[in-house]
């Protein structure tokens, strides 16, 4: 008789009824091939033992459950694959979690001391701080490429806000409409219709080398004739070249990767219901 | 608004600081100095440098201005 079960060994070998016993055995690993410890998605899982490793606070037990959901809905919505990199800045674990990208498992990096509040996001103090994504797409992208990306954010924002983009039209997000905005391209070619709404997933598209989509969760605020030439090097939220976000801009997460034109719908409701109910 | 601004042997000691997730980078304002934030005075990722953040000259933040496209 055993006196160490080890049920992650036998979900791992299949070994029904084999009657073999193993005396090595952890609970840690039971589920591996079809879920994290505790239940979890294993993508999700990873996340926070990434996080535990670090020494970071990691959020709620109630928060997680949120958390994985998120995941799976992404998952559920062929949304997860095609993400780049992937940031929940709203969350009440600490802000060293809060900048843990989901799909790297590495971190963000808070420059200057952006102010971190619980289950909100970040903010800029409106003179230096900001938050490098240390995403490079001209160098490290696996999903973004110059006609299939996109990258966006959301939380509570002001709509005449300078959202993020240092590369300008290569990968700028403004609130208003400007010469500026663009994703991919080093035409400024003007948007003229601001985004409405400051709750929204707000997110450039590009499925086309002629133009791209400005986008407000699932709805398509406007297409903008810029023709892609080059990608953008570096994705700084809450800045731009001039300026920053006003302190009232709360950043709640930040996402980049390939088009998510054709699953707008289920990616900006996943979000949306994770913000909802933190 | 008043920002921190650092002499160039300020800067050399000071820029590029890191603790865990958090860096000390010193931006430029309108005026072409260095700048960075008084948060930083408050943060607690940058504790082992707050004696030297609160040397450096205190000046009022100026905007960088926007070239119009």
């Amino acid at each position: 008789m055993s006196n160490n079960i080890n049920w992650g060994k036998i979900y791992e070998s299949t070994a029904w009824g084999s009657g073999v016993t193993d005396n090595n055995i952890s609970w840690g690993k039971s589920y591996a091939d079809l879920a994290g410890g505790g239940g979890f998605d294993a993508d999700y899982q990873a996340v926070l033992d990434y996080a535990t490793t670090q020494g970071y606070t990691l959020p709620s037990a109630s928060q997680q459950t949120l958390q994985n959901t998120l995941v799976t809905d992404l998952k559920t919505a062929g949304v997860w694959s095609k993400l780049d990199t992937f940031v929940i800045f709203a969350t009440d674990g600490d802000s060293d979690f809060a900048l843990i990208d989901w799909k790297r498992l590495t971190d963000y990096t808070a420059v200057n001391s952006p102010t971190f509040t619980i289950n909100v996001g970040f903010n800029t103090n409106g003179t230096s701080s900001y938050i490098n994504a240390n995403y490079n797409p001209s160098t490290s992208a696996v999903n973004y490429l110059l006609n299939d990306a996109c990258f966006g954010t959301g939380g509570n924002l002001l709509t005449t806000s300078n959202l993020l983009g240092t590369n300008l039209a290569r990968g700028n997000m403004r609130g208003t409409a400007s010469n500026f905005n663009g994703i991919n391209s080093n035409n400024s070619i003007g948007n003229t219709l601001p985004f409405t709404s400051q709750t929204a997933v707000l997110w450039h598209d590009r499925n086309s080398s002629s133009f791209y989509r400005r986008m407000q969760n699932d709805a398509e605020l406007e297409s903008v004739a810029q023709i892609s030439s080059q990608l953008p090097n570096i994705y700084e939220i809450m800045r731009y070249p001039f300026g920053y976000a006003t302190t009232s801009d709360k950043f709640a997460y930040f996402f980049a990767g390939a088009s998510l034109y054709n699953e707008r719908a289920d990616f900006s409701n996943a979000i949306n219901s994770y913000m909802a109910n933190i | 608004m008043i920002v921190l601004h650092p002499n160039t042997t300020q800067y050399n000691n000071l820029n590029g600081y890191r603790y865990k997730s958090s860096e000390l980078l010193f931006v430029k304002d309108g005026n072409d100095n260095w700048i960075v934030g008084t948060a930083v005075l408050n943060d607690s990722a940058f504790a082992a440098i707050h004696d030297q953040l609160n040397q450096l000259e205190r000046i009022t933040y100026v905007p960088v201005p926007e070239p119009e496209l």
